[in-house]
């Protein structure tokens, strides 16, 4: 009888342990390249700085940068790509919120990020993002100026600014910052899984940020490398 | 089908699929296109009829009746006057504005006369029954001329319509000229996508 289940082969495992790593995991992959190429100790608190400094880089590159294209004499040159790869890397940071807005103003929740996009609170209206140097066209405007139905706002300081001035609800949809990775330990550097916080990252990002936390450091690898390196150490408990 | 839904293929064909939340090629700006193309629609409509049948003529369906248009009297010229809905189109008399009544109720039943402007200095020179009114547009205005008191009177007018802000209504065209209304709309936006934005700040007018 034929097994349809798949042989566990040692590549296959290694797939799940580089996909599927816990913040020890991480350390100890990264703390072993550091060795291997610098031979240096990487100590956890320049680690928990490497990895929340690659994590923050690869989220700016994740909603920054994987939008940029070309079309005809137009250049959008940032945003996010929303399609199911980027889209399921960020959906752990995407967030909603309703904002209380006073004098026109409302104040950016604590922990936002960057934002998706911006509505009236019962999603019936789209409210558009309009440029500081833009806003004079808009209210002014005698096609489209700011009403209930089809508000803006601009981003002004930690604040957003609204119009109509009668507008006193909005509905944010934002990414928020990722909260801080931690590799914890006790004693002689004893792995702290209680005290740890793990990455916040869907498992399929992971090996993105241990790529930029490696670069960070100063060690610039090949995938290849990379792939040898985890077998190695998977191979040795280490 | 409403203004809306139009709009909606609109603006679907324009951002290549359903627009993101910061489009901003508005459904008011693209309202205001429609208005124009419907205008230009409603007189390929009219010199149509002409060629085709020899006879001048506008679909029914461009006609709209707007009533409980007041009326108020113009102290300099001692005519009367109402605000249009839109100015008429420049269509032959009779046609832009077909129709102008008042309410039963009002007791005048009867329906003015259209004139053209140019005729105004010879009616005022002849001698007229007083039951009779003559109106004559002047761009977005209605006036009249008329022995009988107007003011605190409401008129009904039909005419063709191509304006409204009210993008709920139904588009009061016949369905054989949306695609030409949606060809006129996309060439008007065909320039607005080719042409750069200037969308840096540095005081320099690029245009």
């Amino acid at each position: 009888m034929v097994s349809l289940v798949m042989p566990c082969h040692s590549w296959w495992g290694f797939f799940v342990y580089i996909c599927n790593m816990n913040i020890n995991e991480i350390y100890k992959l990264v703390s072993y390249m550091v060795d291997k190429y610098q031979g240096t100790y990487l100590a956890p608190d320049d680690f928990n700085m490497a990895v929340n400094a690659a994590q923050r880089q690869y989220l700016n590159f994740l909603t920054g940068e994987t939008a940029e294209f070309n079309q005809g004499t137009r250049r959008a040159p940032g945003g996010f790509s929303n399609d199911v790869t980027t889209g399921g890397s960020l959906s752990n940071f995407l967030k909603e919120g309703n904002l209380t807005i006073t004098s026109q103003l409302a104040a950016q929740p604590a922990d936002f990020y960057k934002i998706s996009a911006m509505r009236t609170t019962d999603d019936d209206y789209a409210i558009r993002r309009v440029g500081a140097d833009k806003i004079y066209a808009y209210v002014s405007n005698p096609i489209d100026n700011p009403t209930n139905t089809d508000p803006i706002y601009t981003e002004i300081g930690s604040n957003f600014k609204f119009w109509p001035s009668t507008l006193s609800t909005a509905k944010i949809i934002y990414f928020k910052k990722p909260a801080d990775a931690k590799w914890a330990y006790t004693g002689d550097l004893v792995y702290d899984v209680a005290n740890s916080v793990q990455l916040e990252w869907p498992e399929n990002d992971h090996m993105d940020i241990v790529y930029r936390t490696l670069g960070i450091i100063g060690i610039n690898l090949k995938d290849g490398d990379l792939i040898r390196i985890s077998q190695t150490v998977k191979n040795d408990g280490q | 089908m409403t203004r809306k839904v139009f709009i909606e293929q609109i603006r679907r064909l324009y951002y290549g699929g359903v627009p993101n939340d910061d489009a901003n090629l508005s459904e008011k700006e693209v309202n205001a296109y429609i208005n124009e193309a419907m205008a230009y629609v409603a007189k390929v409509n009219y010199t149509d009829a002409i060629k085709l049948d020899g006879i001048e003529s506008v679909s029914d369906v461009f006609y709209l009746t707007f009533k409980n248009l007041s009326i108020t009297r113009d102290a300099d010229t001692g005519y009367y006057s109402l605000d249009l809905p839109q100015v008429p189109l420049g269509l032959a008399r009779g046609y832009g504005i077909s129709t102008v009544t008042f309410p039963t109720s009002t007791g005048l039943a009867k329906s003015p006369i259209p004139i053209s402007v140019r005729e105004l200095d010879y009616l005022d020179a002849v001698k007229q029954p007083p039951s009779k009114i003559f109106y004559w547009p002047e761009g977005k205005k209605l006036w009249f001329k008329s022995y009988v008191n107007l003011v605190g009177k409401s008129a009904i007018v039909r005419m063709v319509s191509t304006e409204t802000s009210d993008l709920d209504a139904e588009l009061n065209v016949p369905q054989e000229y949306i695609p030409d209304i949606m060809n006129l709309v996309l060439n008007y936006l065909k320039v607005r996508k080719a042409t750069l934005e200037d969308s840096v700040n540095d005081g320099v007018d690029k245009a």
